[in-house]
């Protein structure tokens, strides 16, 4: 592959921005499909397992991919195969166990005819719920010029960070003035939130995740805040 | 660790996970609102920093900067050397004059030019005025006189020199108008090497009496012939010269 080749800058490109990967996912979705296809000898729905394994095992040739293996292409297929036999072998291991996609003589799933105890009415009930609390903190983000991309890309990956980050958001919520100045200027309070130059740097590389964590828990979002309530109980850490 | 889908995409959705962190999980069949156990995240690499062409040579170039900015500064700040001045009353000085046409360094080139600038504070005088006071104190302290000299001698660039002359007119009307002192200014530029010719001894233009008196002649004695005396003025070898010492010595040679 040369080194000028679209795909192979794409292919750079996708290892370090998860949307241009998921760009490039959907452009070569009939390459994946017919490399499953090739394996599995029948079509595969998007809504199959298999789709989502050929996916997966094509974005992970992406992240590993170097030019000293050869052709993008041929690499990305081989990785489909490879993922695909694993998790033949995988169901192999359980094949005594019966599969909920199983289905009866009236063409039922296996799965649909099992009660599991839950009330799945209620629980998607709860999903739209969640769903539209989500969207509406989509919408209150946004006019900060937040994005949940934004918000996940300054999210903290070290545990460290993010203690710290729950020191400075159970300060913020006991101290009134720092979410009224959010709210108000819909920009963050450093030097009110700051305690000293370090928390400042840290403060701003993460500001997005802080203003997005703020706004959940100062404007209702119960559904949400719920999902965190062991880290932010009535705005103290635990 | 379980996980709240908040947005949904081909490849990928984006998941709050029960600690406060947001993270890319791959999208397995997810919808937005959805809560799972089962989430595989996704790391992605590192954006690179950008790689500047000159990001090698930046060291290098900052340490060059570095360096001209502190010669310039060195430059501006030291004031170099531009010329000297020779004052040669009797006590002879020597001034330093720096670019700015201030005087650096004052130095006393014999004993009374030592003594003249010995208590004499130059430092951050003007050439002119440095020359003038040490005229001055060269005349309060009596090494310049009615009918005396004085020799400048500028060790410049002619324009150095130009300077340093028309800063003297002053000096020079009172040197000779009120004192009568003879002020002889001399340039490096306008000095001429000059080779003298071999001098022609020249003929005796004077008299014999410009020696004084003329001497007495010196009369030899007047010798009388004395027939018992022998006459010493004639050498004639006699037995007394012979050296009876030597006789012994002598037979040795015989053989």
């Amino acid at each position: 592959m040369r080194r000028d080749d679209p795909l192979l800058k794409r292919v750079k490109e996708a290892k370090t921005d998860i949307a241009i990967g998921d760009t490039l996912i959907r452009d070569y979705l009939p390459f994946i499909k017919s490399e499953i296809y090739k394996y599995t000898q029948s079509y595969v729905d998007e809504s199959q397992d298999e789709f989502s394994i050929g996916m997966i095992a094509f974005h992970e040739a992406v992240m590993s991919y170097d030019e000293e293996r050869g052709s993008f292409l041929g690499y990305a297929a081989a990785c489909i195969r490879n993922r695909l036999i694993d998790n033949d072998r995988k169901e192999t291991r359980h094949k005594d166990q019966i599969s909920l996609d199983k289905r009866d003589e009236d063409d039922n799933a296996l799965g649909d005819i099992i009660t599991d105890g839950k009330d799945h009415a209620k629980d998607h009930m709860h999903t739209l719920a969640t769903k539209e609390e989500i969207e509406e903190l989509g919408r209150v983000l946004k006019e900060f010029g937040v994005s949940y991309r934004d918000v996940t890309e300054a999210s903290p990956s070290q545990k460290r960070t993010r203690e710290l980050m729950q020191k400075l958001i159970a300060k913020a919520m006991r101290n009134k003035d720092i979410l009224e100045d959010l709210l108000k200027t819909k920009r963050l309070p450093m030097k009110k939130l700051a305690g000293d130059k370090n928390e400042r740097k840290v403060i701003d590389r993460h500001r997005k995740y802080l203003v997005a964590m703020l706004v959940i828990l100062t404007n209702g979002y119960e559904i949400i805040r719920g999902h965190l309530w062991h880290v932010y109980k009535g705005g103290e850490e635990l | 660790m379980r996980y709240l889908i908040i947005e949904v995409h081909t490849l990928y959705a984006i998941a709050l996970r029960d600690d406060g962190s947001f993270v890319y999980v791959y999208n397995e069949h997810f919808e937005v609102g959805m809560m799972t156990d089962l989430a595989k995240e996704i790391e992605l690499k590192r954006k690179e920093k950008e790689r500047r062409p000159f990001r090698l040579l930046a060291p290098l170039i900052s340490v060059m900067v570095l360096i001209m900015v502190t010669v310039g500064l060195n430059i501006l700040l030291s004031d170099p050397l531009i010329g000297s001045i020779y004052l040669d009353i009797n006590p002879s000085v020597r001034i330093d004059v720096a670019r700015s046409d201030t005087v650096k360094a004052l130095e006393g080139l014999n004993a009374d030019g030592k003594e003249l600038i010995s208590d004499y504070i130059y430092e951050g005088k003007g050439v002119d005025l440095v020359l003038d006071e040490l005229i001055d104190k060269a005349v309060s302290e009596g090494y310049l006189y009615n009918g005396g000299k004085i020799a400048i001698d500028i060790d410049g660039d002619s324009a150095f020199a130009k300077d340093v002359r028309s800063g003297l007119d002053d000096n020079i009307t009172y040197l000779k108008e009120d004192l009568g002192v003879t002020v002889t200014i001399v340039s490096v530029n306008d000095r001429e090497v000059i080779i003298p010719p071999i001098p022609i001894a020249p003929k005796p233009s004077y008299e014999s009496k410009d020696y004084g008196p003329t001497p007495t002649p010196i009369v030899p004695p007047v010798v009388t012939d004395s027939p018992n005396e022998p006459d010493d003025s004639v050498y004639e070898p006699d037995d007394s010269d012979h050296d009876s010492r030597y006789e012994e010595n002598d037979s040795n040679y015989d053989d």
